[in-house]
């Protein structure tokens, strides 16, 4: 048998199977079995039904990204043999459910190991019950994978032990008899490794991260308008913010959520939004009055495939422009990307910072596939209070004729909230002189204009944080932002590991950009790869128009994250132009 | 804090109103009644959001926010969430409340937030040049409605009673004791509570003049239950005479004491401690 480091498992079949109880169980069976997991996952676009598939990889070392071809495929209908088998690797193995269509299927895909399971026979007939199928395919699954077995029980007795002893002993029956049928035939399994305890990490998704990452920030209020792939943020919140003095609200629509948020930051409580285009869309006025009149938002874009309703259930970067220069006239706005679920803890709490800090609006760009894929991270820096952080920066130092718009240097103005006696002022959305009253005045217009935006000059002065990999001298270079850094790390090492040399910079903050290490790394190389999910190169538009360069663009809109073998091939052909 | 006199809440900021405009007298109002309840200046947030009503908040001395139009309503919801001990009072005209940001009234209604809402209706669209409103009336005619409006207009009163709102009433900028008085009384209302204030335009609107109202306002009979909405209802559709007063007041639990009975059931589930809730994920 192969000694492998990872191996990559797909899991396919009607939504209301089981398919994604059976991967979760697998994935927390393995990170708790001291594994590394990387997860992602396909939604059905029907409510109830439709194809769904769950991706597992699982290794010994940190990974990156959710992996390249299948080295296992578990399908429980005929549909997911047809949709998965062109991801499966020669000679990779697939486990089918042996009803008769599924079987025909299965057997005509070539050059790999077949394993005809009945799951539903072994659930229908063996143990009457066949809502159990899915826990027949998980038994056998993990005997595949190595997973010890009561690692598997003690989770499946954890979940459904509220439901009655029946039901979970007909669960732990359907287990032991897909483990037992597998053990039987197959003396080969996929992959062995040695269990080991872990307790130094976690097992995050995105949207977790960023959730956690609130709390840390000290956050009082989120409201949000349900909408995939963001729900999932309020809900975890919705659970725990209140137990901290917070609240969460469901707001009418996202104009209301964004509203509210303008509010609540504006008296000095830290509050955010959660949404993905469609809303973003809906809250760009709104974010121009935050830019405006100075007041602190802070805006979470989980973006999905657009434009309009576009495909929700898929993964797209398309937001970028719009995130940057969407709304009228000059509007400054920080945009920033993390590049991994453990970024969206970190990021997430540098929004609020930077929100508050700079009176302006934040915006963070995710995506469907960082926020739902869960990952093995290490431990998180918690605050040391245990409740988070939320100190309102650049309180007024003196109150005597209190300039709410004072033009400073930084272009940053001292900032009153309601409560504090002489801070009287009124914020607006108008045009207005250094005490926030409406100025349509020429100079006025040029002078506030000059203030709003030399924040950005004193936000480049901090330096700012961008990711750096790969060798130190290369002669191609990739440049991209958020979700796409882990399929780039992989592709990268693979390329390296092959002798040739190539480097990798990622910029955290897009807006304004770190022109300095951006400006470093574009001198440093001969030639720039920019890999990101849309369709017309949004970070190559931007890369064009601060530092007039032609990138190589390597655009995907399929709807998915990029494999690393897509990176790793397009850095081999750029290499190879010479 | 010592009384104030009403001129202590005057801002900064003079007033842009043509002369004569009904909205000095909802303002003069406003003073008063700020004076009368002894409020705190540094503890009042007034928040608009576009329309000539909207330049207010900068004519009073004290935290203002003037948005964007039609989103008053959630903006002063954050501020009220963020910080209840705040009063919060959201003045805007017809077009702004019922027009570009009605989406916004009902839910604030029936969230039962504490907070007044002050709407200074005039029936037309004063600052962009006298277009019709959604309380224009049929046949009025403007620049955007040159062969008159056709669509009915809205009834304030009758719209917000049916969004549930906890305090309905109705003034009259001309009537300034008694527009004190409500807007007192709806300050002192726990939960939203709302006003629409006739405000007639001098400029623009020829129709609902101070001439016109003289002759329809009538102060709602003594007898009147102002618990009983289905009465409320038959003086709101009522035509022949313009009621002013309190058509309608309950007691309901308001927004922030819901939240925060939610914030005592969630913390008897689990306690605030992050530490706590990241190890769920280990």
């Amino acid at each position: 048998m192969e000694a492998r480091r990872d191996i990559v498992v797909g899991i396919g079949g009607e939504g209301g199977e089981g398919v994604i109880v059976t991967g979760d169980m697998l994935t927390l069976a393995g990170a708790r079995s001291g594994q590394h997991v990387f997860t992602t996952r396909t939604f059905p676009a029907e409510i109830k039904g439709g194809y769904c598939n769950f991706q597992l990889r699982m290794g010994d070392e940190p990974m990156h990204s959710h992996g390249d071809a299948l080295d296992v495929l578990v399908c429980f209908n005929e549909e997911a043999v047809i949709n998965g088998k062109k991801d499966l690797r020669p000679g990779g193995t697939l486990v089918y459910d042996t009803a008769p269509a599924t079987e025909a299927q299965a057997q005509r895909v070539p050059g790999v190991r077949l394993i005809g399971l009945p799951m539903t026979k072994i659930a229908s007939e063996e143990l009457k019950a066949p809502l159990s199928k899915n826990m027949v395919a998980l038994g056998a699954t993990a005997y595949l994978l190595s997973i010890p077995f009561g690692s598997i029980e003690k989770l499946i007795t954890d979940r459904f032990k509220r439901k009655g002893e029946k039901v979970l002993a007909a669960n732990i029956a359907a287990i032991k008899a897909g483990h037992a049928f597998v053990e039987e035939r197959c003396k080969d399994r996929v992959r062995t490794y040695q269990p080991v305890k872990a307790d130094d990490r976690l097992l995050l998704s995105g949207n977790q991260a960023l959730a956690l990452g609130t709390l840390a920030a000290g956050v009082r209020l989120c409201a949000a308008y349900p909408i995939t792939p963001a729900s999932d943020i309020m809900e975890f919140l919705a659970d725990v913010l209140p137990r901290f003095g917070g609240a969460v609200v469901q707001a009418e629509d996202e104009m209301s959520a964004l509203g509210m948020v303008l509010g609540a930051m504006y008296t000095g409580r830290r509050a955010f939004t959660s949404t993905s285009g469609p809303g973003l869309s809906l809250m760009t006025e709104m974010i121009g009055l935050a830019s405006m009149a100075e007041v602190p938002a802070v805006i979470f874009d989980i973006q999905r495939s657009g434009p309009c309703t576009g495909m929700p259930t898929k993964t797209a970067q398309a937001d970028l422009l719009f995130a940057v220069f969407g709304g009228s006239g000059d509007a400054p706005r920080i945009v920033l990307a993390p590049t991994d679920v453990e970024d969206c803890y970190y990021v997430t709490q540098k929004c609020f910072d930077l929100a508050e800090r700079y009176s302006m609006p934040v915006i963070m760009l995710s995506d469907l596939s960082l926020g739902h894929r869960r990952q093995t991270v290490p431990r998180l820096r918690l605050p040391e209070n245990g409740q988070g952080n939320g100190q309102r920066h650049e309180q007024p130092q003196q109150w005597a004729h209190y300039r709410r718009y004072e033009i400073t240097e930084s272009g940053v103005s001292p900032r009153a909230v309601p409560g504090e006696e002489g801070g009287f002022h009124t914020v607006t959305g108008l045009e207005h002189d250094e005490f926030g009253a409406p100025c349509y005045e020429p100079s006025m217009h040029q002078a506030m204009n000059a203030k709003r935006f030399r924040k950005f000059a004193t936000l480049a002065r901090e330096g700012n944080g961008v990711k750096l990999a790969g060798d130190a001298q290369a002669e191609v270079g990739i440049l991209g932002w958020g979700s796409t850094y882990g399929a780039v790390l992989e592709a990268v090492a693979r390329v390296r590991g092959e002798g040739r040399r190539v480097k990798v910079l990622y910029p955290t903050l897009l807006n304004p950009m770190p022109r300095k290490e951006i400006g470093e790394f574009l001198r440093s190389v001969k030639k720039v790869v920019v890999p990101e999910l849309n369709f017309t190169g949004h970070f190559a538009t931007l890369l064009r128009a601060e530092f007039g360069i032609d990138p190589i663009r390597l655009d995907l809109c399929q709807g998915v994250p990029f494999t690393p073998g897509q990176i790793y091939a397009t850095i081999k052909e750029v290499i190879g132009r010479d | 804090m010592t009384k104030l006199a009403k001129e202590a809440y005057k801002g900064n900021v003079k007033p842009i109103w043509c002369p004569g405009c009904g909205d000095f007298g909802v303002l003069t109002s406003l003073y008063m009644a700020m004076a009368e309840l002894e409020l705190d200046p540094k503890k009042v947030v007034v928040v608009s959001g576009i329309g000539c009503s909207g330049r207010l908040p900068a004519f009073v001395k004290d935290y203002g926010f003037h948005g964007v139009h039609g989103r008053a309503l959630p903006i002063a919801q954050g501020v009220k969430l963020a910080r209840p001990e705040l009063t919060v009072i959201v003045v805007g005209g017809d077009g702004d409340g019922f027009g570009i940001g009605g989406g916004h009234l009902p839910h604030a209604a029936r969230r039962n937030v504490d907070l007044t809402y002050i709407v200074l209706d005039n029936n037309t669209y004063g600052l962009t040049k006298g277009q019709t409103s959604p309380t224009s009336v049929v046949g009025y005619q403007t620049g955007s409605t040159p062969y008159g409006n056709v669509e009915e207009p809205l009834n304030p009163i009758a719209l917000t009673l049916a969004h549930d709102a906890s305090f309905v009433a109705r003034g009259y900028s001309a009537q300034a004791k008694h527009m004190t008085e409500l807007i007192m009384e709806a300050v002192q209302h726990r939960g939203f509570s709302f006003i629409q204030a006739l405000s007639p335009c001098v400029t623009f609107n020829h129709r609902e003049t101070f001439k016109f109202y003289a002759s329809l306002v009538q102060p709602i009979p003594v007898e009147h239950d102002p618990t009983n909405k289905l009465k409320a209802f038959e003086l709101a559709y009522n035509h022949e005479k313009v009621w002013l007063g309190v058509f309608y007041q309950v007691k309901k639990a308001p927004w922030d004491e819901k939240i925060e009975a939610v914030q005592h059931r969630a913390r008897e589930k689990g306690p605030a401690d992050l530490e706590k809730i990241v190890a769920r994920f280990a």
